[in-house]
């Protein structure tokens, strides 16, 4: 149940505004096994976070398919997405925030303010249960979502560069404790960054996106006994895939595909 | 509020008072000089004699209560019907539409222009006076709760989606909440105007109410009166006014407060009596 594997299928995405239509995503196909830490890389407008909305059952791709592992059930799996922009109800508390998927699905009030709470503190927001998000800074409400993401403890977390908001000591903090949080409860988790680093210190699997409209361009696969975290120091076959992964970022769309050709 | 100013500079509010008091003073020692006809513009001191009159015969409570009676009663039928429309329209785009040219064509009416109408239609009673101060009420609460839930911030719509959120749950958890600081402030507009709708209504044919007694107050000349009332009026509005701004703050704790001085509430009331004079 807390595990879920997915691939996507040739999944195509073209917005359409005013006559003008933008392709956000071209013939996208990977695949995610369950349990399984995928990082999107890739330029500012490359489509990640289409491609979570569409994952997340949010938007339907224009063509393509998604299939979960558990599409027996017919009902679309339980995903919990952390947005970009700021998706915290200015109008509910910290705590009411966190709680929300809970309050969803019926949980008691007892019940899902324990929860809550206790994904507070390993987010290091433990004191704060009662304020309003307009009393917290950006950084603290980007740990809002991320804390009602897990709370939910739902099969597939799609995050959204949920660490951009904050300084370079909390980021590491929150890395090591999304590792703790996703070893302790295996869910699979799509994690869009735009740093090499964050990918390379969390990621199972790198999945780098071109620009406009955006491909997969390669897939990395990290050593999975590695020791990871924003702290170790990356093993030479490591720094070898984060020195690919920045010339295909640094390269531009037109090198590396010319080479990808080849 | 700003730490660097208020070390130094008088308060606004303690200038404003000043000028008041200096303005009632003159007043008053021009109308013992002579200089101004107490006929026009009586004494202040006799306006206070006259307002004291008022209260301590009990002259006034019959119409104070049927004023707050009307204004109650606009506001709270003009404004159900003002939230639950605004809401359909703001959830429903079609709906918004259609009604459209509606609310475009009856809005910019006078609604006092329609009192007449309501007359010819449910006879001279209360019924009318309280369906134009509705429909006062209607239109500001109307407008401001779709424009809240249609402009609600799409994220917020997704998020809730992405947690299942449907239905009731959707509604009182997300779609209310999100559009309430726009239905309050439909709803201050809204009784403000309801105010202003409910004097004006009771100078037009009414026996009772706080209109019909400063009607009265000058067919019979007793000018102090007519100040006296007005006076009763301000203090109603300014009251009014800060009940809102309790009530919204009572249920909108999660809204950075706004720095609303009192001088907007000040405002609302001056444009009532303005008006008032304008009717008059
Ligand atoms: N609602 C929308 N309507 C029209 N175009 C959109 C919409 N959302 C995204 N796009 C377009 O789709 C493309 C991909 O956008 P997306 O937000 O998925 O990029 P991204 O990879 O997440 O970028 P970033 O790293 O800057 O967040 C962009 O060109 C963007 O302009
Ligand atoms: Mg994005």
């Amino acid at each position: 149940m807390s595990e879920l594997g997915f691939r996507c299928e040739s999944v195509s995405h073209a917005f359409s505004n005013r006559g003008a239509t933008t392709v956000a995503l071209r013939d996208v196909s990977f695949s995610a096994q369950p349990g399984e830490f995928i990082c999107l890389v890739g330029p500012s407008g490359s489509g990640k976070s289409t491609l979570l909305r569409i994952l997340a059952g949010l938007l339907q791709p224009s063509s393509g398919r998604v299939i979960f592992s558990e599409e027996a059930d017919a009902t679309r799996p339980a995903t919990a997405l952390v947005f970009q922009e700021d998706g915290v109800f200015p109008w509910m508390t910290v705590r009411e925030n966190v709680a929300f998927g809970l309050e969803m699905l019926g949980v008691s009030k007892a019940e899902r303010e324990q929860r809550a709470d206790a994904l507070l503190s390993d987010v290091g927001l433990a004191n704060l249960g009662s304020s309003y998000p307009h009393e917290l800074s950006v950084g603290m409400r980007q740990r809002v979502g991320v804390a009602r993401a897990f709370v939910a403890d739902v099969p597939l977390l799609l995050m959204d560069e949920p660490f951009g908001a904050l300084d370079a000591l909390t980021r590491r903090v929150m890395q090591e404790q999304l590792l703790r949080l996703w070893r302790l409860h295996r869910h699979t988790l799509v994690f869009v960054t735009h740093d090499v680093e964050e990918a390379i210190a969390l990621a199972d699997r790198i999945v780098v996106f071109t620009d406009r409209p955006g491909r997969v361009l390669r897939e990395f696969v990290l050593p999975a006994e590695r020791s990871r975290g924003p702290s170790t120091e990356p093993m030479p076959e490591v720094q070898e895939i984060s020195r690919q992964v920045w010339s295909l970022l640094l390269g531009g769309v037109e090198d590396a595909s010319a080479r990808m050709e080849q | 509020m700003n730490p660097i100013q208020s070390r130094a500079r008088i308060p606004s509010r303690l200038i404003s008072v000043v000028i008041a008091l200096a303005a009632i003073l003159a007043w008053e020692a021009m109308s013992r000089a002579g200089s101004i006809s107490p006929f026009l513009a009586p004494a202040p001191s006799a306006v206070v004699e006259a307002l004291f009159a008022l209260f301590v015969t009990g002259e006034i409570l019959p119409h104070l209560l049927a004023t707050l009676y009307r204004v109650f009663a606009g506001l709270f039928i003009g404004g159900v019907a003002g939230g639950v429309l605004g809401l359909l329209m703001g959830a429903i785009p079609r709906l918004r539409e259609i009604a459209d040219p509606f609310v475009a064509a009856v809005h910019p009416l006078p609604k006092i222009a329609i009192l007449p109408l309501f007359m010819a239609l449910l006879g001279i009673g209360d019924a009318s006076r309280i369906a134009v101060i509705s429909l006062g009420v209607f239109f500001p609460m109307m407008i401001n709760t779709m424009s809240g839930v249609s402009q609600i911030n799409q994220t917020h719509l997704d998020v809730a989606r992405n947690y299942g959120a449907g239905g009731a749950k959707l509604l009182t958890r997300v779609l209310l909440p999100a559009s309430l600081p726009m239905m309050l402030s439909g709803l201050r507009i809204g009784m403000n105007l309801a105010l202003l709708f409910t004097i004006t209504t009771e100078i037009a044919g009414a026996t009772v109410g706080l209109g019909a007694l400063m009607w009265m107050s000058w067919e019979v000349l007793r000018l102090e009166n007519l100040y006296a009332v007005l006076v009763v009026i301000m203090v109603l509005g300014l009251t009014c006014n800060m009940a809102m701004k309790f009530l919204t703050q009572a249920l909108t704790p999660w809204s950075p407060a706004e720095e609303r001085t009192s001088s907007q509430s000040t405002l609302a009331s001056q444009s009532l009596i303005a008006s008032l004079k304008d009717n008059g």
